[in-house]
């Protein structure tokens, strides 16, 4: 027992010894290793975040690309695929379709027809998932007759989806009057729709009034921005707040001239030819501008409308009429 | 016997409890249900519906993680690993442990679901505090109790379908298969069976066809016979009558595919 004793004292300096080496050795082992992986982190990371970088750039520059390829497929099938979560997937889609308008308005950019018409189909699509997402109709109803007049049949459709999605919703039969008053000048349809709208429950009271009136508001540019200011008041988005207010600053301006060329043609009896003549004559001090970069004019039936139609001008454009202003 | 059976319910909810993929899951349904107040934002005017959409999503994924990934793991596992001899060996029939693994799933469903209810009610509380009440005009917490409730009883229903397939098949990726083909069929069939039906007289298609996914709706489990969500989200009424016909359909459909896979279970040879 004692040898033994002595055995292991003997032996157990150098156990210890190899011991410490092993865990010294180990430890130097880890070290490296943890150097190494950090190492590799440090260039995966950058790399990862460039090349990200680079993948998102390039999806910015793909316009087909910016809503999502949902949009192309046939609506039976998207609303199938979607199952119990197709009211987040006309969400996220709607997200695309607004994101993807939205930059184009930041950009200060006018989407071109075949933009507006993929946007309409994303609609369409958003509308499909869930037809009483009331988003989507107002998105339409304040971009495309505005915008893209070419696809005003198809916001009436639309807004004729929303009213049988919503029969409790007077909105759609509002909207459709508006349209058929203001941008297609059918007194008649419009009359017709604004009685619809007033049966509904929680119409205002002044609808039944509107029906008398429809022929009056026939590109009616006081009417218009009446008409955007009260959907302003109930949006939650900013960017398109600023979106109603520069067009609703068009129309009232545009207004404002109107009045003043009818006030001149009642004085003179002739209606002038040039805005100039306004502030010749004392009815305006200063001719006001076009916040869309256009340049207000009178036509031929004596008209105010602007060079922009109210449509974002091209930069280089917007600063040659500021200077020619 | 209801004592034995609580012991396995209670055994099972504790050992689906030790799997941290559940606690994962909870994490991130609780940072979808956050998301879903910053998502909102961008919207116009139908935010209670992004919100309610969001959550309500994120409560159906929470309630899917169980069946998918719980319930086939912890039955057609024990089977598998044939820690099943271990459970088996103590006074507790083929038949308890049926039901008793069935009531601890359910369990741990309710209570995954009870909390993703609350974050959707602190998501709610959240989205008063930031937007104007015009936003919220259509809320209706009576709609989403009750569609978080058809949540929680399709998510029973989707155990039960695991089950079945766990005691039937012998591995468990063949068992998550079989409950996903019924996943997917419980959800669509419904819109199947009405295209066809509305289509009968502009399309020509095989009464055999209409025959399979008609029978199809009935073998089945029609999970969109629990989907409230549309409503819940809109502020819409759910009629009484709906929601107690969607009640007995599911509790009967349950029972009886519990029955069937303790009868399964029984013949099973499983040595």
């Amino acid at each position: 027992m004692s040898k033994n004793i002595g055995k292991n004292s003997d032996k157990s300096p150098d156990k210890d010894c190899d011991k410490r080496c092993n865990t010294s050795r180990h430890r130097a082992s880890r070290v490296r290793k943890t150097g190494a992986l950090l190492l590799g982190l440090l260039l995966c990371l950058p790399l990862a975040v460039a090349a990200g970088h680079q993948v998102f750039l390039a999806h910015l520059n793909r316009a087909d690309e910016q809503i999502s390829r949902l949009v192309t497929l046939p609506e039976g099938l998207v609303k199938l695929a979607t199952m119990e979560f197709s009211g987040p997937a006309s969400d996220f889609l709607m997200f695309k379709v607004m994101v993807y308008l939205g930059e184009k308005l930041e950009r200060q950019e006018n989407p071109a027809p075949q933009e507006w018409q993929l946007a309409h189909q994303a609609i369409c699509q958003v509308t499909n998932l869930d037809e009483r997402f009331w988003d989507p109709y107002l998105l339409a109803m304040t971009t495309f007759p505005w915008d893209a007049p070419q696809l005003l049949p198809q916001t009436v459709g639309l807004l004729e989806k929303a009213a049988l999605a919503r029969p409790e919703d007077h909105q759609p039969y509002y909207f459709l009057w508006f349209l058929h008053a203001y941008f297609l000048d059918d007194a008649g349809q419009a009359a017709r729709y604004i009685r619809l709208a007033a049966e509904k429950p929680g119409a205002p009271g002044y609808y039944p009034t509107l029906a008398a009136r429809s022929a009056l508001y026939a590109g009616n540019p006081m009417a218009g921005a009446l008409f955007l200011e009260g959907l302003s008041g109930q949006t939650n988005n900013p960017e398109l707040r600023q979106y109603y207010a520069k067009r609703i600053d068009a129309l009232k301006k545009i207004a404002f001239l109107q009045e003043k060329v009818d006030a001149f043609t009642s004085r003179f009896g002739f209606a002038p030819t040039r805005l100039e003549q306004l502030r010749e004559q004392g009815f305006v001090s200063a001719l006001p501008e076009d916040p869309y970069g256009g340049q207000f004019f009178i036509d031929a039936q004596a008209r105010v409308y602007t060079t922009s139609k109210l449509v974002e001008a091209k930069q280089e454009k917007k600063e040659a009429n500021k200077q020619a202003h | 016997m209801l004592f034995k059976l609580w012991q396995v319910a209670l055994f099972t909810y504790r050992e689906s409890l030790r799997q941290r993929i559940v606690y994962g899951v909870l994490i991130c349904a609780a940072l979808l249900i956050l998301f879903s107040l910053m998502f909102s934002g961008w919207f116009m005017r139908d935010i209670l519906k992004i919100i309610l959409d969001l959550c309500l999503a994120a409560v159906s994924l929470g309630g899917l993680l169980v069946p998918f990934f719980v319930a086939i793991n912890l039955v057609a596992g024990d089977i598998d690993q044939k820690t099943i001899f271990t459970i088996l060996s103590r006074p507790v029939g083929r038949g308890l442990y049926i039901v008793g693994k069935f009531c601890g799933l359910a369990l741990l469903a309710c209570t995954i679901i009870g909390i993703l209810t609350l974050a959707t009610l602190a998501a709610l509380w959240g989205a008063a505090l930031i937007f104007d009440p015009f936003f919220l005009r259509n809320l209706s917490i009576n709609a989403i109790l009750v569609a978080i409730a058809m949540k929680a009883l399709a998510t029973l229903v989707l155990i039960a379908v695991a089950m079945l397939w766990s005691t039937v098949t012998t591995s468990t990726f063949l068992a998550t298969l079989l409950t996903l083909c019924s996943y997917i069929i419980g959800q669509s069939v419904e819109s199947v069976v009405r295209f066809l039906v509305l289509q009968q007289n502009q399309l020509d298609y095989s009464p055999l066809l209409r025959l399979v996914a008609e029978a199809s709706l009935y073998v089945f489990p029609n999970l969109a016979a629990f989907n409230f969500q549309h409503q819940a989200a809109h502020g819409l009424a759910i009629a009484p009558g709906e929601v107690l016909f969607a009640l007995v359909y599911g509790l009967s459909y349950t029972a009886g595919l519990l029955i069937l896979a303790v009868l399964l279970f029984s013949r099973r040879d499983l040595s």
